[in-house]
């Protein structure tokens, strides 16, 4: 039912939020502005961490389809898993996207631009969005967890061919040189330290909230059944004449 | 019955539906026309842009219209049980995936046969090193019929959620509308050199969406 | 701070997806263990 014991969860949703305070402070706050960006630095902390696990996520995403797939090894948790962690990765994904404008603005006076990772990130957003709509088609959950690890994997396999052709297309136009990778060597100290930080920090809010949705999803299997259901049996009782005794306390 | 025999079986009975229906030639094709039309109005041609994008438009015209043509590709699988009918000829599910993108890489060659005519004409694009360009679209479109396949039978086999299509498709082929746009790009300003590179992209995409789809499809067809 | 407004705002938004999403998972639990318990 859960991926974590009850008790390590907890413990994981403390240290997800303790951890989550101190990196605002440091980056905030704690770390010095950069020589380039000046304070235009802070989104980095968000946005270099939200990347890593958006693409973690993904990661865990294929891994789970790949082991659903695989006979020997097809459990139901797998589907759950595959399911759950890409819905994180689309969260963080937008999360990466929206970092990015937001440091592009000051520091390349643009809200977008065509330089390889975004782009590669913009698609890997809709691939994945595309994959999470599939996910809410109904049909039978061994007809569905099938389709959606195929899916899933096509999705990943994609990403290199993706990253490739586009990299390889903006470097065509010389652009890159332009729009310099947001980590250039000035990353020292407690800046070095704030990012890490920052990765950490996300690495353990997405464990805590991959239990969460994973529990979710365990209970969400006939739950639409068991809600239409209840809307029924609610609407029946409200039309009976009401009997003391019969209602329960709590309805 | 060998695997290519199969196939050719299931192309052949694909494409003389289509002979008979002719909803490509008919349907398809003129909204690709349109499309271009379209993008005329959008993008003016006295103001010289046209010429310079018409390649790209030329690749989303044919990815938009790949959309109807795997649609209608599983569509007439759905009539008078013609999908069980599949499941239970006996043939290898693979050489089915295999007929059926081949049948709609057929129709989708002659479309962009007709939409490169219009595009030289309607957009005064002047053809420069031929090879890159019928090469670049050959493998362009078996790479998009091959991944347009794949994800028909993966929609079909949901209940026939026909829109879910395009939002699963597209991400996924854009590297192909990327490489085959820069590959005619070079072809037409005559620099073939620079095509080549994107073809061995186009040829790698088709084949690895080519063997995805023969490995998957069995049990995607299986569910449907 | 220098271009506070887009590190603010940035910050904000971060915080607010994810409380959102921490919140909206946190009802949906909820309300899914309320209706398994009743089953």
């Amino acid at each position: 039912m859960t991926l974590l014991k009850p008790a390590v969860a907890r413990a994981l949703g403390w240290a997800t939020l303790t951890s989550l305070v101190v990196l605002s402070l440091f980056g905030l706050w704690g770390a010095p502005a950069d020589d380039v960006q000046s304070d235009a630095q802070r989104l980095m902390y968000l946005h270099v961490p939200a990347a890593w696990i958006a693409y973690l996520a993904f990661a865990v995403t294929a891994l789970a389809s790949g082991l659903w797939l695989w006979p020997r090894t097809r459990s139901i948790v797998w589907d759950r898993v595959a399911g759950a962690s890409a819905e994180l990765g689309v969260l963080f994904t937008g999360i990466t996207l929206l970092m990015g404008s937001l440091w592009g603005r000051p520091v390349w006076g643009v809200w977008w631009a065509w330089d390889a990772r975004l782009v590669t990130t913009a698609v890997l957003f809709f691939l994945y969005l595309g994959y999470l709509a599939l996910r809410r088609v109904p049909g039978n959950p061994e007809a569905r967890a099938r389709r959606c690890a195929i899916a899933a994997l096509i999705a990943f396999v994609d990403v290199p061919i993706v990253h490739f052709s586009v990299t390889w297309w903006r470097t065509l136009h010389q652009e890159a040189t332009v729009f310099d990778p947001e980590l250039k060597a000035n990353i020292h100290g407690v800046m070095a330290f704030t990012l890490w930080f920052g990765v950490l920090a996300f690495t353990l809010l997405y464990v805590y909230l991959l239990d969460r949705r994973y529990r979710l999803e365990c209970l969400q299997e006939g739950l639409e059944d068991r809600e239409l259901e209840r809307a029924i049996e609610e609407r029946v009782r409200g039309s009976q004449p009401k009997d003391p005794v019969d209602v329960a306390p709590g309805r | 019955m060998s695997l290519v025999r199969e196939a050719s079986l299931v192309a052949g009975k694909d494409l003389r539906i289509e002979a008979r229906s002719r909803v490509t030639a008919e349907q398809i094709l003129p909204f690709g026309l349109v499309v271009l039309l379209l993008f005329a109005f959008a993008l003016d041609p006295d103001r010289g842009v046209l010429r310079d994008v018409a390649p790209g438009l030329f690749w989303v015209t044919v990815l938009l219209a790949a959309l109807l043509a795997v649609s209608r590709s599983f569509a007439i699988e759905a009539a008078n049980g013609a999908r069980d009918g599949l499941r239970l000829s006996g043939l290898d599910p693979a050489a089915i995936f295999l007929g059926k993108a081949a049948a709609v890489a057929v129709e989708l060659l002659a479309l962009e046969a007709v939409l490169s005519v219009g595009v030289i004409v309607l957009f005064d694009v002047a053809l420069g090193s031929i090879a890159p360009i019928v090469l670049g679209a050959f493998l362009a479109t078996v790479g998009i019929a091959a991944t347009g396949t794949l994800y028909g039978v993966l929609a079909a086999s949901s209940g026939a959620r026909e829109t879910l299509v395009p939002v699963l498709l597209l991400p996924v082929v854009s590297p192909v509308l990327l490489a085959a746009t820069r590959a005619w790009e070079a072809a037409i300003d005559d620099v073939p050199s620079e095509s080549w590179p994107w073809i061995g992209l186009l040829a790698i995409f088709a084949v690895l969406y080519t063997s995805i789809g023969t490995l998957a499809f069995g049990s995607l067809l299986e569910e449907a | 701070m220098r271009y506070a407004e887009y590190v603010i705002t940035g910050w904000v938004i971060t915080g607010a997806a994810l409380a959102v999403y921490w919140l909206r998972l946190g009802r949906r639990l909820r309300r899914a263990e309320k209706l398994d318990l009743d089953a």
